[in-house]
């Protein structure tokens, strides 16, 4: 932790030198929140039961543009859990710019993968203070970053027609609890898991109406002696106080997966109303789940922003869960609550906090 | 009663930006550029395009280098309004994703006229908005805003 900080203060005082000393442009920017989540009996996202605070949260973000064809970009995220303060690097890669068509990235880089993973913790860039959890909640669909290389690029015509892509090749590193859970001791287990040999890209494609957009992304490599590959599908509309966004996943390794969500939010002032209905079902190819909505997720929210400036919001969300995939109790007392045929299927989880980002 | 209306009508307001009755009598403004380019007008989509970089380059082949005016201030709700077609907090969303996406940087914010000239006149492929009344230094020329 220590080593961290130090090392990030150290990058930080050397590029502020640098910039000092030449024309070197360096942009520091950061972005946190602190939740509370109580649910009624599973531990859900943020919440558990007994009612959870330990969920604050930091990333500092450094931009270097060292020439005008090369920027060197990083990012740091400080996560509190149950043992601390854990520190955790979500990217850092540089950038040599061909055009603003063709731009060569490597390094530890974010995923390009449907419309969040890119900005997965940024709460102010979405209407709900926790992203969908049938995509992009520990379910194997997505990482935060690929280690490798990888081209990203924009056209756009006069028309108003443009066209971003992404294409990359590496190690896809997932999170934990990424297969269905088996329950017991089996699960607890399975911890980070990681895509080898990957190879995706995404592409976007705006329209000439202001916000609107619709884009599919995909990767697939070797994750241990299986091949895991997904693809999605992105709409998305933004536009005055209205955005619209909806998204389509498809898993297929140890197990077959389907999920989507839908979600709406409109502002009114600073106030803000938004709601989703987030799906999810899996079917394991190697041996059947102990219990069938241990492969079942359905998530209807609704959810009230307040924003006091553009950089920092307070949201309040209420979701009411169905099926145990996420929402289930702890990986400690699964196999228990399985053997007593005590899983309770319908999880309630109320979410308060605040989100910021300059 | 009345303090109840009173109460809902300012938590309605819009912190820390320009109201939506402003934005009814937002401020003129005219496009300034480095006196070496070498154009008299600038189309709405492509000064949209610079400022939102997605055109980095003159014809000439010239980095483009926007620069901004404060996130609250009316001038630049003008401008956001007129060439982006946004609003600045949609505006400001936009940039929020590219930098924590690692794509770009938002142009610099100047908090002034005087600030966007220095700024103007220090780089060729500088390009800036000011109120309509400023009076330009030398250095600095106009752009014709076309739609």
């Amino acid at each position: 932790m220590c080593r961290t900080l130090l090392l990030l203060a150290g990058l930080t005082a050397v590029a502020l030198s640098c910039a000092a000393q030449d024309a070197t442009e360096v942009a520091i920017h950061a972005f946190g929140s602190s939740l509370y989540g109580k649910t009624n009996g599973n531990s859900y996202a943020v919440g558990d039961e007994e009612g959870r605070y330990g969920n604050s949260q930091l990333s500092l973000n450094l931009s270097a543009k060292l020439s005008d064809k090369l920027r060197i970009t990083g990012q740091t995220a400080f996560n509190q859990t149950s043992d601390g303060v854990q520190p955790a690097l979500d990217y850092a890669f540089a950038e040599w710019r061909f055009s603003d068509a063709l731009k060569l990235r490597a390094g530890r880089v974010q995923q390009p993968f449907g419309l969040y993973t890119e900005v997965f913790d940024v709460g102010t860039l979405r209407p709900f203070a926790i992203l969908p959890q049938g995509i992009y909640g520990p379910v194997g669909f997505t990482a935060e970053g690929y280690d490798g290389v990888g081209l990203t690029g924009r056209w756009h015509s006069s028309s108003g027609w443009a066209l971003q892509y992404d294409v990359y090749g590496g190690g896809v590193e997932l999170g934990p609890d990424a297969i269905l859970p088996g329950g017991g001791e089996e699960e607890e287990e399975h911890g980070t898991e990681t895509v080898r040999n990957s190879i995706g890209g995404r592409l976007v494609i705006e329209t000439p109406v202001q916000g609107l957009s619709f884009g599919a992304s995909g990767y697939s490599g070797q994750e241990e002696d299986e091949r895991h590959t997904v693809y999605g599908a992105q709409a998305e509309y933004v536009s005055g106080p209205w955005s619209l966004r909806g998204e389509y996943g498809h898993l297929v390794s140890r197990s077959t997966t389907h999920a989507f969500y839908f979600e709406a939010a409109r502002r009114l002032g600073p106030l803000q109303a938004a709601a989703r209905f987030d799906w999810y079902d899996a079917k394991s190819v190697d041996e059947p789940l102990p219990d069938p909505s241990l492969g079942r997720h359905k998530d209807t929210a609704v959810g009230l922003n307040y924003w006091l400036h553009p950089s920092l919001v307070f949201k309040l969300s209420y979701h009411h869960v169905v099926g145990n995939r996420i929402a289930r109790p702890a990986a400690e007392d699964l196999a228990d609550v399985l053997a007593a045929r005590a899983l309770d299927t319908r999880t309630n989880l109320v979410v308060v906090g605040a989100q910021f980002s300059f | 009663m009345t303090s109840r209306v009173a109460l809902l009508s300012m938590l309605l307001a819009v912190p820390g930006l320009p109201s939506s009755r402003a934005a009814d009598e937002l401020p003129a403004f005219k496009i300034v550029v480095n006196a070496d380019n070498a154009g008299s007008a600038i189309k709405r989509e492509t000064l949209a395009d610079i400022f939102l970089k997605r055109s980095t380059r003159w014809n000439d082949g010239v980095a483009t280098a926007p620069v901004d005016q404060s996130l609250t201030s009316r001038l630049r709700a003008a401008f956001s309004s007129r060439v982006l077609h946004q609003s600045p907090a949609a505006v400001h969303n936009y940039w929020q994703r590219q930098i924590f996406s690692g794509r770009e940087q938002p142009p610099p914010v100047k908090p002034t006229d005087a600030e966007v000239f220095g700024f103007v006149v220090a780089r060729p492929g500088a390009i800036g908005y000011v109120s309509e009344g400023a009076i330009l230094p030398s250095g600095v020329k106009e752009l014709k805003l076309v739609e």
